[in-house]
């Protein structure tokens, strides 16, 4: 027994617990620096990540993954006009990622609400970039911390978010408050390469401010003052033409199927997202009835401003865009529906089936402008939300928080319309 | 002669002398049984006492070892012994130095006397011859004659003081399972000491000693009582358990107790429930220390990693199954378990205590005791360090989490001491003075999404306690300075649940225990008061660890025992002042039934009502819980939420309602067996609530959004349980323990129509084990325990906020020990020892979990190494 003794002692002495390989792996941490220019008003900073297949505004329409905040007495003054400080992003699963940064200097930032998620006139955004101010995605894996990544703030947003309300174009349904679009009756275009529709709707520049104020919080006013002191912006659509490669005309846009169909690179974008058919519970709440959201499947589109007027193709003359590369703000926008929309599995994929649904056939998924054969009718009928992105990533979405008391977020009721932010699209 | 008795003593085989009360209880019974008949057998009664002595020396058993010899005319072997006894018992001296003093004279010599309390037997030994004592000698006892009828009064006095005084000292559970010997047995109710007509000296003719050895409980009513008599369910772990067991904690001892579930989520870390209920963080069974409380209030658990106690100063431990708060008080819900610890200069030795072995295992226990005059102490410093069962990662530089302790390998390591100092004054006070501390790190899985934490603690106490009959005053002050956070944080957290926390009790109670009778019943009366002082700073409650809160405690009690014969009836009532619950609902009575079917047999009928009160985290606390998103919290509100007054106050107690009965049965020498059923229906259980969402601004204090708030609420559902619990410990021969148990039990969740079966408790648990101590210096020991499988409904938020019930099944287990101990050197003095624990673990691949969450077990291997000197 007692020559038993020393191996216990040494078994005691070095010991190496074994790994638990039930657990989760190590997720991932990128830090750095956030480097701003100074300003008299504290701000704290957001630290958005982005899927890099999946970018948020303007590169695409994803949301953020994921985001870190920034106190703003966390920033020192780091000499020639600029302030830094300190951040830190964790939970991040293995992959790739674009980090954007937003200053939000008139508090007004949510990430989840549509009404509150963005920039606003005032803030200033950035992200980490390469010298040619293009976002670099980051790559993390294995649980590692990466530091070092610096993100630079410095472009100051000068203009509102592209906030609407449903013009009262035709057809309008007063009742649904919705511009309703019969998918049997649409037309060609006379954009006959491509199945356009004569289905159009207006979107109509609104006033909107969301002011900020120690006591109530977020306060979002419709149709109200024109601006609060923390946001001196006009709210109108910024038409742009993108020329980058120099030319003097504004661009086809870079994916490649709109460059096939000879799409103009032009903002703002028209994004749609199907919500499904309306319902009303037993309490009287309005929803949506979304047979895909079950499945974790959506449906998107995109349409598209000024088409049916102006054509869609470079040459086209739209107002207000005599140079390109510099904004217009415009007041009033009409949108042409387009039967393009992608049908995205769970997994991300894009679908292929028909009759998957409660008997509707949705068809081949209208990804391809140029297929003749695809309709209007192979998208289900229903609700669709509209959100329209300007050139700098801002958004504005209808159906929106707005029209349904959104949380605490306190209203002003002597001049809010809850119904203007309630209308929506809906295809018959 | 002492040539002589040393000589024997060294050619008697040595059996083990590792403290088989069991054996020795058997052999003193069956000695007093041998004395008791019509025509008694003295030598087969000498061969059993001294066989008890041997087995476990006791000085009562000296006494009666002495007695037997004068019975059997062999007075120099009853001197020797008599002098043995004295010598045992300082405090008994004046009780047998007139019985030395007679048979001194009778012999006509003066014997030195025999120092020691064990030694062996002078079996066949010389014949005295007595002759009439001369004029001188009878001159000389005549003088003693008169001294000892003042010293017999002096007895009776004692005699009746002692008995009060026993009275008075059983609630703060002393004594270590034995009944000290009665002076008042020794020449009080024999023939008087003094000189015969025929000029001999009339030896005393006192009756034996029958209390010794003997099974005594203070839990369940506070003061001692024998299980027969206890109105609750009680199971006792002896000191010899936890050596044979192999325990290197207390938990592990305790997973053998039928109707309790031991869960070890962390080497460093278990979490115990009685008769179900089982959690993370525990808060319905309390745990005493002497009957000091080691509930830690703020958090409303025990920590059993940071208890100042180590497992060599514990006399035995006593566990109630059932409700106490009628006897103790809130969070005593399902049940108590008191650790008794050592009296001091019950063992006036010096002892060392090693273990070392696998996983990262190291302890060391130091304890020194001893008795001078009327003072006694014991003093103990131990270590313990414990390797963890798994790591979540292994840990590199550039990794994105950093760890509470640098040390990935080692789930705790702890340093603690106690000083304990008695005195006695006089017949009728006492005064005990305790202190101690508890000072390390140690792992341990917090509440549902916390997960794995590290805590640092530095638990300090002191204790005191002082008596004079009737009248008990006790009073404890217990500190926790500690430092927690989880076990592993991501380097991104923006806001850290690493925070401090101070927290102090102070306690005050007085009592005064009185016995009278009432015609033919024999009543035993106690009342009380108590106050308890909070102070409480922590980082997770209202105000950060700045803010601190403070509560005073009010309490009073009073019991009622009152016996007719067989028939014993017990009625208790607590009424305790919360300050934040209505007195209502903190009323705790309990009745009790209980026959004695025959001399060792007895059944009870219990009913009582228990209740858990909102622990201060759960109703002060106020702090951010991360979201996966590091700029995103949800924001904890207590039962209390003052910075929202909206909320209202959300808390009132958790309440238990249990209806039991038992049959408690030791009618032969060879075995003890106890069976229990009851019904329990448990309401008002707190959890945590689904989250409320809202949509908030930008937080400059919290630095960043609160997506919703949540907190303490008390849940809708009741639940039901029925058990069935039997246990027997048998004692076939001597050296021979086997015990057994079982118990089966369901729990009902009753959610307005909905009835769930949970699961989470297995629906049957059994123990068995067997130890022999050997003639040969050696002892082996087996254990086995095996629990049913288990379904765990984890109660956590989903990806909205909301609360979601996500099952998680746990296979059925079985857990085997294995101890084999030598004692190599003459006196047993020394002694190494193997341990197995968990031994399937050493053959299986197969992880085995005991919560969901928890580290799979490893197998624990060491050796020990165990020195008195």
């Amino acid at each position: 027994m007692r020559f038993l003794i020393p191996f216990f002692v040494l078994a005691g002495c070095n010991y190496n617990a074994p790994l638990d390989d039930k657990l989760p792996p190590l997720s991932n941490v990128v830090s750095g620096t956030v480097v701003a220019p100074v300003s008299e008003t504290p701000a704290p900073a957001y630290v958005l990540v982005f899927d890099a297949l999946n970018p948020g505004p303007p590169a695409g329409t994803g949301s953020p993954v994921t985001f870190a905040t920034v106190a703003p007495q966390d920033f020192f003054v780091e000499g020639a006009g600029f302030q830094a400080a300190q951040y830190s992003i964790g939970n991040l699963p293995d992959g790739d990622y674009i980090i954007s940064v937003l200053l939000d200097r008139d508090g007004n930032f949510n990430p989840f609400t549509g009404t509150l998620a963005g920039s606003t006139c005032g803030d200033v955004i950035g992200g980490y970039i390469d010298p040619d101010n293009n976002p670099t995605p980051i790559s993390v894996a294995g649980g590692t911390h990466t530091e070092g990544v610096t993100l630079f703030a410095a472009l100051d947003v000068a203009q509102q978010r592209p906030a609407f309300k449903l013009g009262l174009g035709e057809p309008y349904d007063d009742k649904l408050n919705a511009v309703v679009l019969d998918k049997e009756t649409g037309q060609k275009s006379a954009a006959d390469q491509l199945l356009l529709f004569d289905l159009q709707y207006t979107l109509d520049a609104t006033k909107v401010a969301i002011p900020y104020n120690q006591e109530d919080g977020l306060t979002l006013v419709m149709a109200g003052p024109e601006a609060s002191p923390r946001e001196p912006c006009t709210t109108r659509f910024p038409l742009l033409g993108v020329d980058a490669d120099g030319d003097g005309e504004v661009d086809l846009r870079p994916e490649k199927a709109y460059q096939e169909a000879g799409i103009a690179n032009i903002w703002p974008r028209v994004f749609l997202e199907y919500l499904g058919t309306p319902t009303v519970d037993e309490d009287g709440v309005p929803g949506f009835d979304n047979p895909f959201a079950e499945a974790g499947e959506t449906w998107v589109g995109e349409n598209f401003p000024f088409a049916l007027e102006h054509g869609l193709g470079t040459g086209a003359v739209f107002p207000g865009i005599a140079q390109p590369n510099v904004p217009t703000p415009v007041d009033s926008m009409p949108v042409l529906w387009a039967p393009v929309a992608k049908h995205y599995y769970a997994d991300t994929s894009q679908g292929e089936d028909v009759e998957r649904f409660r008997g509707v056939e949705v068809g081949v998924d209208t990804v391809d402008l140029r297929v003749p054969n695809t309709g209007l009718d192979a998208v289900p009928s229903g609700v669709w939300r509209i959100t329209v992105m300007n050139h700098q990533g801002q958004i504005w979405q209808l159906p929106n928080e707005a029209s349904v008391a959104p949380f605490n977020v306190s209203l002003d009721p002597a001049n809010y319309d809850p119904s203007t932010q309630g209308g929506f699209l809906m295809t018959e | 002669m002492r040539p002589i008795l040393t000589m024997i003593a060294l050619l008697l085989p040595t059996v083990a002398l590792a403290d088989p009360k069991d054996d020795a209880r058997r052999h003193f019974k069956m000695g007093l049984e041998a004395v008791a008949e019509d025509e008694p057998d003295y030598n087969t009664a000498l061969q059993h006492f001294l066989a008890a002595q041997e087995a476990y020396p006791h000085p009562a058993t000296l006494y009666n070892i002495a007695r037997t010899y004068t019975d059997l005319n062999q007075l120099e072997n009853a001197l020797v012994y008599y002098r043995q006894f004295r010598d045992a018992a300082p405090d008994k001296a004046a009780d047998v130095d007139p019985v030395i003093s007679v048979i001194e004279a009778r012999l006509g010599q003066d014997v030195a006397p025999v120092v020691g309390t064990g030694g062996g037997p002078a079996a066949g030994t010389t014949t005295v011859v007595v002759t009439g004592p001369t004029a001188e000698e009878l001159a000389r006892l005549q003088a003693i004659s008169a001294e000892l009828e003042a010293l017999s009064r002096a007895i009776n006095d004692r005699a009746e003081a002692d008995k009060a005084a026993a009275v008075a000292g059983a609630g703060t559970a002393t004594g270590d399972g034995t009944d000290e010997v009665d002076p008042a047995n020794v020449g009080q109710d024999g023939q008087p000491i003094d000189g015969g007509e025929d000029g001999t000296i009339n030896l005393p003719t006192t009756g034996f000693l029958e209390a010794a050895y003997e099974r005594v409980v203070v839990t369940a009513s506070r003061y001692g009582q024998e299980p027969l008599d206890s109105p609750s369910t009680i199971t006792i772990l002896t000191s010899e358990d936890l050596r044979i067991s192999g325990a290197t904690n207390i938990p592990d001892a305790l997973r053998r107790v039928v109707g309790v579930d031991v869960m070890s989520p962390a080497s460093s870390h278990a979490e115990i429930s009685i008769r179900g209920f089982n959690r993370e963080l525990n808060n319905k069974v309390l745990v005493l220390i002497d009957g000091r409380s080691t509930y830690i209030d703020f958090v409303g658990t025990t920590f059993w990693s940071g208890l100042p106690i180590t497992i060599e100063e514990i006399e035995r431990i006593e566990i109630i199954r059932g409700p106490g708060s009628a006897v103790y008080g809130a969070n005593a819900m399902t049940g108590v378990i008191n650790i008794i610890t050592k009296a001091p200069g019950d063992y006036d030795v010096n002892s060392a205590h090693v273990d070392s072995g696998f996983p990262g295992l190291g302890r060391g226990t130091l304890m020194t005791s001893g008795t001078r005059g009327d003072t006694s102490w014991r003093a103990t410093a131990g270590y313990r360090q414990m390797g963890r069962w798994a790591k979540d990662y292994r840990l590199q530089p550039d990794d994105s989490v950093q760890a509470f302790f640098p040390d990935q390998n080692t789930a705790t390591e702890t340093v603690r001491a106690n000083l304990r100092v008695d005195r006695s004054f006089g017949n009728k006070g006492f005064a005990w003075l305790q202190g101690g501390f508890s000072d390390g790190f140690y792992e341990f899985y917090n509440i549902g999404a916390l997960g794995d934490y590290g805590v640092e603690d530095n638990h300090t106490y002191l204790r005191f306690d002082a008596g004079y009959d009737p009248i008990h005053v006790r009073a404890f002050w217990n500190r926790n300075d500690m430092y927690t956070g989880p076990w592993t944080e991501s380097e991104s957290t923006v806001r850290t649940l690493n925070q401090k926390l101070d927290s102090d009790v102070v306690d005050f109670e007085i009592e005064a225990p009185t016995e009278f009778k009432t015609g033919d019943v024999e009543h035993k009366f106690n009342a009380g008061l108590g106050y308890r002082f909070k102070h409480t700073k922590f980082g997770y409650l209202e105000g950060g660890f700045r803010n601190p809160f403070e509560e005073n405690h009010y309490s009073f009690f009073l019991s009622e025992e009152a016996t007719l014969k067989r028939i014993k009836g017990v009625g208790t009532l607590r009424i305790d002042r919360h300050p934040l619950l209505p007195l209502s609902q903190t009323i705790s009575p309990r009745l009790s039934g209980i026959v004695r079917m025959a001399k060792a047999t007895s059944a009870r009928v219990t009913g009582g009502t228990a209740f858990r009160a909102p622990n201060m985290l759960e109703n002060y606390m106020l702090f951010d819980l991360n979201t996966s998103a590091d700029g995103v919290f949800i924001r904890d509100y207590g039962g209390i939420p003052f910075e929202r007054e909206d909320l209202g106050k959300r808390l009132n107690p958790e309440r238990i309602l249990t209806v039991e009965a038992g049959l408690h049965d030791e009618s032969s020498l060879y075995h003890i067996a106890d069976v229990a059923v009851y019904m329990n229906q448990v309401s008002g259980l707190i959890g945590l609530q689904s989250m409320t969402p809202g949509i908030n601004a930008y937080d400059p204090v919290s630095n960043g959004i609160e997506v919703g708030y949540s907190g303490w609420v008390n849940n809708d559902p009741t639940y039901q349980g029925v058990g069935l619990e039997a246990e027997t410990e048998l004692f076939p021969m001597d050296g021979m323990d086997i015990f057994a148990n079982v118990d089966v039990q369901t729990i009902t969740e009753t959610d307005g129509n909905q009835k769930i079966q949970d699961k989470s408790t297995s629906l049957l648990k059994t123990n068995v084990g067997w130890t022999y101590r050997t003639p040969y210096n050696t002892d082996i020991s087996l254990q086995g325990h095996y629990v049913s499988d288990q379904v765990w409904r984890l109660r956590e938020f989903d990806a909205a906020g909301q609360i979601v019930i996500n099952e998680a099944e746990l296979p059925a287990r079985f857990l085997s020990t294995a101890r084999v101990g030598v004692r190599p050197l003459e006196g047993e003095k020394l002694e190494f020892a193997a341990t197995v624990w968990n031994i399937g673990g050493l053959f299986s691949d197969t992880d085995v979990r005991e919560h969901p969450k928890g580290q799979p077990l490893q197998p624990v291997a060491f050796g020990s190494v165990d020195y008195s000197f």
